[in-house]
């Protein structure tokens, strides 16, 4: 199979839906000419100004326009450049996009996806590198994507446009230039289901967005030291695929669950708590949470890394769940 | 006769327990040293087992109940014997006996006091699922998780192989007839969980030397006068000035009087010498506080009343649990040489011979000295070979040349 990056998976994604569907258009800042993540790029040149256009940076706006749009027929895709910006329309997207459906009984439909890019960039600081999904998973009435892998980046954002309610779908800064197998023909992922990327007999690493990766590495440390680790990415955190993660951790026993974002509060806390309610005596070994620690995320790369998590900080943790 | 069960002293801070559960009833028939209940002190739970075989002819105290230190709660007596629990539910009511009142006037002995057993059992949520289905008894099941956590793996392997064949003597194994099957006790079994955890987790080596007490023994003679009095008079044996040597020694050497604690290695303040004590059916270690502080008289008194205690079961959880070095002698066994398993977590255990006389060159002529053989015990986990090699040498030095120590 081919293999493309993951920033050309979603803007493939964006064009065959976009081909498909008259409906669709992608907007933002800088959309026009593809920055800051390149996903954008090129797609004025086959849709146009009428369907790919630049706003001013003004977030409430971006997804103001969504709002409303959606709610006249229209299914909108913004891009917000950074998620940390998310602070700006946090009204729009959850108390007008994310409640108005329910609010109007279901008269009104709001078919919106904001895509957006979190977590690490390198160096950029506390205001741009920040990892907010579990925010998002908190809203009632929001789906929140998370796609780890340019199949599942592709595969999620064309069910997220064809969804009739509003898609979180946050991206990652640092996957959108990894390659990976997507294939020519076309192909949708149903929200709400987690995939394995590996299976072993010991426990099972949850991992969300680029921690996949990291832990896949993390994995192969493992298996050297005789240690065999289920991956499990849920893909999606809302609608979350528990079935799977239960039935995981019903085979191995023992759970690691890895996230970008910090561990207060964060999504480790909250499929912790629910393996825990259904499946406490499934448990040989404390649920343990790998996630950034809960300060800004520094500026300087050295302190980034120690805050951040990573493959040995995920060893670690594994480690210390099959000897307790 | 019946005999009375009552609430032992388990600490210094402990004055009264609260009943957690029975694990007999009235009726029952109970063996020596099985289990009767469970208590709840400031510090631990703790199994009381029973100090008699016979029947449960009365229980005094519900669950929950609060009793003092030394207060009534079961009677057990012989199948048919008569008994009248009244006159036990009146003196019930009388005030605590004082602990020493109390230990000169019962005719029982209070089981040793045996940390860890009997108490919680630590055991993951997965392997009480497979215990409670299968019926298993989780205080028998050896854990080899941290700390001594029972696993999943713990359960499974105990239950393939460690079910114990029913207690009865009559059963025999293959051409191999069994005169007795003797269950075990909770001391037995916590001396059996300890040390084999510590022979299969702790990597021992050994280090082996010859200590000439010539001098050592010159001091004893003259420490304490022929006509002492008051404190004085207390009767000072090697094994004091052993004591007192090893703890001034370990002031050099923090890391022997450290225990390893997984994920790194704890030094401890105090350094106290634990000293293994044999009894009828054990070993137990209390340990002497600041050794390295006290005089050699003062040494020989606590040993003195440490041991008598030890052999009484009258110690007190502090004094068993605060170790942080152990000293083993089997000099009265006419044992020469010997080597130990460690005292967990503890890193280093001294194990001393008998004195003998013997052929030594000294100055290019053969003399007869006294030599005792020694030999040091350390986890390589926490001490490599020379560090605890140069601490033999200062213990040598030591020895040889008392006065040092002083």
């Amino acid at each position: 199979m081919r293999e493309i990056k993951y920033a050309e998976a979603l803007r493939e994604a964006l064009a065959e839906e976009m081909r498909r569907d008259p409906r669709v258009f992608v907007y933002g800042e800088d959309v026009e000419l593809g920055y800051a993540f390149t996903v954008c790029k090129g797609l004025i040149d086959e849709f146009g100004r009428e369907r790919v256009f630049d706003t001013p940076i003004c977030e409430q706006t971006i997804v103001g326009v969504a709002v409303g749009s959606s709610m006249m027929g229209m299914r909108p895709v913004p891009e917000i450049q950074f998620s940390d910006l998310l602070m700006m329309c946090m009204d729009q997207i959850c108390n007008s996009a994310a409640k108005l459906r329910y609010m109007s009984g279901g008269q009104v439909k709001f078919p919106l996806v904001v895509r957006t890019p979190g977590g690490k960039w390198g160096g950029f600081a506390a205001q741009h590198s920040q990892t907010l999904d579990a925010w998002f998973m908190n809203v009632p009435g929001l789906k929140v994507a998370v796609p780890a892998t340019p199949y599942d980046a592709k595969g999620l954002l064309k069910t997220a446009i064809r969804d009739d309610n509003p898609v979180l779908f946050i991206e990652r800064k640092l996957l959108y230039q990894t390659s990976g197998p997507v294939p020519e023909e076309e192909y949708l992922i149903p929200f709400g289901e987690a995939k394995i990327h590996r299976e072993g007999k010991d426990l099972t690493i949850v991992a969300i967005g680029r921690m996949v990766p990291e832990s896949l590495k993390a994995a192969e440390q493992l298996e050297k030291e005789g240690v065999q680790v289920t991956v499990l990415d849920p893909r999606t955190l809302v609608p979350l695929d528990t079935r799977a993660i239960l039935n995981s951790v019903r085979q191995t026993h023992r759970v690691v669950i890895v996230e970008e974002g910090p561990k207060r509060g964060g999504v480790g806390g909250e499929i912790g708590a629910m393996i825990a309610e259904e499946i406490l005596d499934e448990l040989d070994a404390p649920i343990r949470r790998v996630a950034s620690l809960d300060v800004p995320i520094p500026f300087n790369l050295a302190l980034e890394s120690h805050v951040l998590p990573n493959d040995q900080k995920i060893v670690e943790a594994v480690r210390d769940a099959m000897s307790f | 006769m019946a005999t009375e069960v009552t609430i032992p002293n388990l600490g210094y801070t402990m004055t009264v327990a609260k009943i957690l559960n029975w694990q007999k009833a009235v009726g029952d028939t109970v063996e020596n040293g099985e289990i009767l209940l469970e208590i709840e002190t400031d510090k631990v739970n703790y199994g009381i087992e029973s100090p008699a075989s016979g029947v449960v002819k009365a229980i005094l105290a519900k669950v929950g109940d609060e009793i003092p230190v030394g207060g009534l709660v079961a009677i057990i007596g012989k199948p048919d014997e008569e008994i009248d629990v009244r006159s036990y539910q009146k003196e019930k009511k009388e005030p605590p006996v004082p602990e020493k009142v109390q230990a000169a006037g019962k005719k029982e002995i209070l089981p040793p006091v045996v940390p860890a057993a009997g108490g919680r059992v630590f055991a993951s949520p997965l392997a009480r699922k497979i215990a409670r289905t299968k019926q298993v008894d989780l205080s028998r099941v050896m854990g080899s998780g941290r700390s001594g956590r029972i696993r999943m793996a713990d359960v499974e392997k105990y239950i393939l192989e460690g079910r114990p064949r029913k207690l009865e003597p009559t059963s025999s194994i293959g051409p191999v007839e069994v005169a007795e099957v003797i269950p075990l006790t909770t001391m037995r079994r916590t001396i059996a969980q300890r040390l084999a955890q510590s022979f299969h987790d702790a990597p021992h080596f050994n280090l082996c030397m010859e200590v000439d007490i010539t001098e050592a023994k010159e001091l004893l003679e003259k420490a304490i006068p022929k006509k002492a009095e008051g404190r004085l008079e207390v009767k000072l044996s090697l094994n004091d000035l052993f004591i007192k040597a090893v703890a001034v020694t370990l002031r050099d050497y923090p890391l022997l009087n450290a225990r390893w604690k997984g994920d790194q290695v704890e030094v401890l303040r105090d350094i106290n010498i634990g000293l293994a004590v044999a009894l009828d059916n054990g070993l137990i270690v209390p340990a002497m506080e600041r050794a390295d502080q006290k005089r050699l008289w003062q040494i020989a008194k606590e040993r003195i009343d440490l041991v008598e205690r030890a052999r009484q079961g009258r110690l007190t959880l502090p004094e068993l649990e605060r170790g942080t070095f152990t000293v083993s002698n089997l000099g009265m066994y006419d044992i020469t040489f010997f080597t130990s398993i460690l005292n967990p977590p503890q890193t280093g255990i001294l194990s001393i011979g008998k004195t003998v006389d013997r052929p030594v060159v000294r100055e290019g002529a053969i003399v007869i000295r006294p030599i005792v053989q020694m030999s040091l015990a350390i986890d390589h986990r926490v001490v490599d070979g020379a560090v605890g090699a140069r601490f033999m040498q200062d213990l040598k030095q030591g020895l040889e040349k008392p006065g040092l120590l002083l």
